[in-house]
């Protein structure tokens, strides 16, 4: 079920709307027998959407899971050292060059990790989005998708092709958008309103809303610190932005896990 | 203007014959450029200059040194992020400036060269909100002391949504796919044609 921007509207207007206590994540009697696969085409060369998505695995590893990146082995540009960075979150570079290849990898951390997970976790996964012209064989991959857009007509075209591509090679793709690079929360609202209804007119296949993303000066510091927004500047907006969007996939990760 | 120091290697031309020499070839880079201020003290920092262009938007042009290509950008980005609330107050305070605050805050970086990574940056963002300008002496001095040149060359502008009946832009995405790769329909490119 799409879900209502107003789960961020807080976040614009405090005085108005008071921060609810957010409920506690549910924690599982016992860790999955897998963690949750959240895969995210981003491009070789696209160090602003990385950055989103490294950002993101730090706060669901903040918020109490177990988090881990998996990506291919060819992009260390995009993301910072491997191994353990903050927080317990993982980068885990796997050499492949297709998407089943990726599937089986990712898959793999997504067990060995699972037992270490009693609080839960999710496990991200970069795909290069040239591999989705060919996805017939991974569509496993693209259960789970997430997709980072601005309200740039031309950013929200090309993410509407993303996920036409994503929906004719699973049908059952649980697609979900992030508007990022917003000052207000009726800009982001009209921009997913306006891929959302597109897709369902001509795929017949709703969207999923997982909030929006501040565009402000501290992103492009931790761009350039390598460092996450939501340890550099903890008290920025783009840090509870952040946060905000990593409790909502935390969430629905743990209704996605395995066992 | 501390910053602007060390950007030539050529060190018979000062820094503030430097300045004057950015200042005045700028427009031709930028259609429209008009300086508005010159040494604006933004976040943490100076803005060079903090122009205008021909629609109105504010343009933010910043200077680095050899080798800090990658902080200028930053820099850049950053005091767009801090100038963008404030236009609608200086078009308060100063309507005569003609600004258009619905433009998005553009930002100028010139450097003697760019490093790969930060031109994937700048590309990733779009020239609408980044541009790169690398300049170099001339040898001999022709037409002024500088070169420039935009970074790429040949990303002076994105292109614009197709019309009807136009073919697609072979131009790719920032994942790389390009129009063809996700076979869109021309009713379904029609849906995104404007703000």
């Amino acid at each position: 079920m799409p879900r209502d921007l107003g789960d961020v509207l807080h976040y614009f207007l405090p005085e108005a709307v008071p921060a609810e206590e957010e409920p506690a994540p549910r924690s599982p009697a016992r860790p999955p027998a897998a963690l949750p696969l959240l895969s995210l085409p981003i491009g070789d060369r696209d160090v602003v959407r990385a950055a989103f998505a490294w950002n993101l695995v730090v706060e669901v590893a903040r918020l109490g899971g177990r988090a881990v990146l998996v990506a291919p082995g060819d992009d260390e540009s995009l993301w910072p050292d491997g191994g353990e960075t903050p927080l317990g979150a993982e980068i885990v570079r796997t050499p492949c060059g297709e998407l089943s290849d990726l599937y089986h990898a990712a898959l793999d951390v997504a067990v060995s990790r699972a037992p270490e997970a009693s609080e839960g976790g999710v496990v991200f996964v970069r795909i290069p989005p040239c591999w989705l012209r060919k996805a017939v064989d991974g569509g496993r991959l693209l259960e789970w998708v997430l997709l980072f857009s601005s309200p740039d007509p031309r950013d929200l075209l090309e993410t509407y092709g993303i996920a036409k591509l994503l929906m004719a090679a699973n049908p059952s793709s649980r697609v979900g958008v992030t508007i990022h690079g917003v000052r207000r929360h009726g800009d982001a609202h009209a921009a997913f309103a306006r891929i959302a209804r597109t897709s369902q007119q001509f795929l017949g296949h709703p969207l999923v809303s997982y909030g929006l993303l501040v565009d402000d000066l501290h992103v492009y510091r931790a761009i350039v610190a390598r460092r996450p927004v939501g340890l550099a500047h903890p008290q920025a907006p783009a840090a509870k932005a952040l946060q905000d969007v990593a409790r909502m996939v935390f969430e629905d990760a743990q209704e996605r896990a395995l066992g | 203007m501390a910053e602007a120091v060390g950007i030539l290697m050529d060190a018979s031309l000062s820094s503030e014959a430097l300045r004057r020499e950015v200042r005045e070839r700028l427009p031709e880079l930028v259609p429209g450029f008009r300086v508005l201020a010159e040494d604006l003290l933004g976040d943490g920092g100076r803005i060079e200059w903090v122009a205008a262009d021909a629609r109105g938007g504010v343009v933010l042009v910043l200077l680095g040194d050899a080798g800090e290509c990658a902080e200028a950008m930053v820099r850049a980005l950053a005091q767009a992020a801090w100038v963008a609330p404030r236009i609608q107050d200086w078009v308060k305070l100063a309507p005569g400036l003609d600004l258009q605050p619905d433009v998005p805050v553009r930002s100028v970086v010139v450097c003697p060269s760019f490093a790969a990574l930060t031109i994937a940056a700048a590309t990733a963002l779009g020239p609408d909100r980044l541009q790169l300008i690398a300049c170099r002496p001339q040898r001999p001095a022709a037409n002024g002391n500088l070169a420039f040149e935009p970074v790429p060359a040949t990303d002076a502008a994105r292109p614009p949504l197709p019309g009807v009946g136009s073919a697609p832009t072979p131009t790719p995405f920032r994942s790389g796919l390009t129009e063809h790769d996700l076979n869109l329909s021309r009713e379904e490119r029609r849906q995104f044609e404007s703000r």
